[in-house]
């Protein structure tokens, strides 16, 4: 009877230690997905906060991207520019590995629009 | 009866089950800060995409108002003609829609004595796995013949 008693609470406390262990793991990989989220956040503001006018010029636009990626110390391996007037734009980037593939790659995509035309903004970079 | 033995057992067992319901009230928590931040993602984003459609307007306003050189009634038409042309290329181009974007833009203008009142209304859509997010924002702006003399924004 005794052991009966001690293999029960044995098992018991066995069965209990996987479902700890699961929801353990689950809330580690949602702060991973929360910590994501609040880098894209603070990617999008600044991406937002690009000026009307730099719109116009793909050059000028490319290069402020790459400054508020870098700045704020991503790794980035493509900036896309998908413009109505000037067509698609596209700059590699040269610090990220080639062997890179999607998944371990994000995606960021931003719209702008200014009074002469509207450009979308993508941004792949390292996880 | 429980036995001296049996304790420990009965004690860890007893913090196992606190542990895991502590663990399952972070869980639906975090789970909520999840979704709340990717709402607020989508908020940010759309916000922006208003702020310039707005911003265009009042360029629109403004080379207007330069290129009518003083005459009001050709402020109004070339005004009219450029709002148009903003509307139906950049917000109802096809563009906007490989974006997974639909905006809705109305806009009126009215006309006091030397000045006109222009009223913008935006409304963002877009449309993800999750469902449907929709923003909308109103922009009113007053030009004076020779000076812009009042702009202000309402959500």
């Amino acid at each position: 009877m005794q052991f009966l008693e001690g293999t029960i609470a044995i098992v018991l406390s066995t069965l209990l230690l996987i479902p700890i262990i699961t929801v353990s793991q689950s809330i580690r990989n949602t702060f991973e997905r929360i910590e994501a989220i609040g880098i894209d956040l603070v990617l999008e503001r600044s991406l937002a906060g690009i000026p009307q006018q730099n719109l116009a010029d793909s050059e000028t636009l490319l290069s402020e991207v790459a400054r508020i990626l870098d700045s704020n110390g991503l790794e980035w391996s493509r900036i896309e520019l998908l413009s109505r007037k000037n067509g698609r734009t596209v700059v590699e980037g040269k610090q990220v590995s080639k062997n890179l593939d999607e998944q371990h790659t994000r995606l960021i995509r931003i719209v702008r629009v200014s009074s002469e035309d509207i450009v979308c903004i993508v941004v792949s970079f390292r996880k | 009866m429980i036995k001296t033995w049996m304790m420990p057992i009965v004690a860890s067992t007893a913090i196992m089950v606190l542990l895991l319901t502590v663990n399952l009230m972070v869980q639906s928590g975090s789970i909520l800060l999840e979704g709340f931040l990717k709402q607020r993602e989508k908020l940010v984003l759309a916000d922006s995409l208003v702020n310039d459609v707005f911003n265009s307007v009042e360029d629109i306003a403004e080379t207007s108002m330069s290129s009518s050189q003083g005459n009001f009634s050709e402020f109004r038409k070339i005004l009219v003609d450029r709002i148009e042309r903003f509307k139906s290329e950049n917000l109802y181009g096809e563009f906007f829609k490989e974006c997974g974007i639909i905006a809705q833009f109305n806009y009126t203008i009215e006309t006091r004595e030397e000045e006109l009142l222009i009223e913008v209304t935006c409304r963002i859509r877009v449309s993800d796995p999750e469902g449907l997010f929709e923003y909308e924002r109103v922009y009113k702006t007053v030009k004076r013949q020779g000076s812009a003399l009042y702009d202000g924004s309402t959500g």
